[in-house]
């Protein structure tokens, strides 16, 4: 799944283990998502789009699953 | 966070348990090392299990040493705790564990060493038998780890 996490983070000059300890995640978690490795949960999902203060879909990109279906 | 802070502090304190059980169990198997040293009829085995033991015991007295100097650094500091937290309530690396069946593999290995100590001194055969399916299993386990982690 593709994310603009990396993006994100970069405007808002975070490192990924800034991020990770502002969403209770590590370091590592937010490389493989970054990287398209690991699907976050829901919760996380949530946590990070939160963080950066918009929707899960403006973070995180859907578009694979709606093909899919 | 203050709970967390409170069950490391229990940890620390475990560790220092298991730092003076452990110690105390040196001087046990210390002593028992002379007296089989002195026996002119104890058998091979007999030292075998016993330095097994002892390796065990060792490992039990580092990781106590190590537990508590790194507990008190973390203990020290907000960040720290923080990552140890976010560490272990890891979505992903619980999926991991989960994957490799790590709980279930570290109590199966856990109960199979404290059983083969036990049968050692009753047929070594099986002594040995259950030391390589705990062996094993580990090595299998950590090669499962290794693959989720590359893979996840």
């Amino acid at each position: 799944m593709n994310t603009k996490i990396k993006e994100l983070r970069k405007q808002h000059k975070l490192s990924q283990e800034d991020l990770a300890l502002e969403v209770g995640t590590t370091r590592q978690t937010i490389t493989s998502i970054e990287v398209g490795k690991y699907t976050a949960s829901l919760v996380l999902a949530y946590k990070i789009a939160h963080f950066f203060e918009l929707s899960i879909e403006e973070v995180f990109d859907f578009s694979d699953i709606e093909q899919e279906d | 966070m203050e709970d967390y802070k409170r069950k490391l502090e229990r940890r620390r304190w475990v560790a220092c348990l298991m730092l003076c059980i452990a110690t105390v169990l040196v001087v046990v198997e210390v002593m028992m090392f002379i007296k089989i040293d002195k026996d002119p009829n104890a058998h091979f085995n007999e030292g075998f299990i016993l330095g097994f033991q002892s390796g065990l015991i060792l490992v039990m007295f580092v990781k106590s040493i190590v537990d508590i100097f790194s507990l008190t650094r973390t203990l020290k500091d907000e960040r720290k705790i923080r990552l140890l937290y976010n560490k272990e309530h890891d979505e992903r690396m619980q999926m991991i564990n989960a994957k490799c069946g790590y709980p279930l593999i570290q109590s199966i290995a856990m109960f199979l060493i404290f059983v083969a100590i036990i049968a050692g001194y009753f047929n070594i055969i099986v002594f040995y038998t259950l030391v390589a399916v705990v062996m094993l299993l580990l090595i299998v386990s950590a090669l499962f780890r290794v693959y989720y982690s590359k893979k996840m």
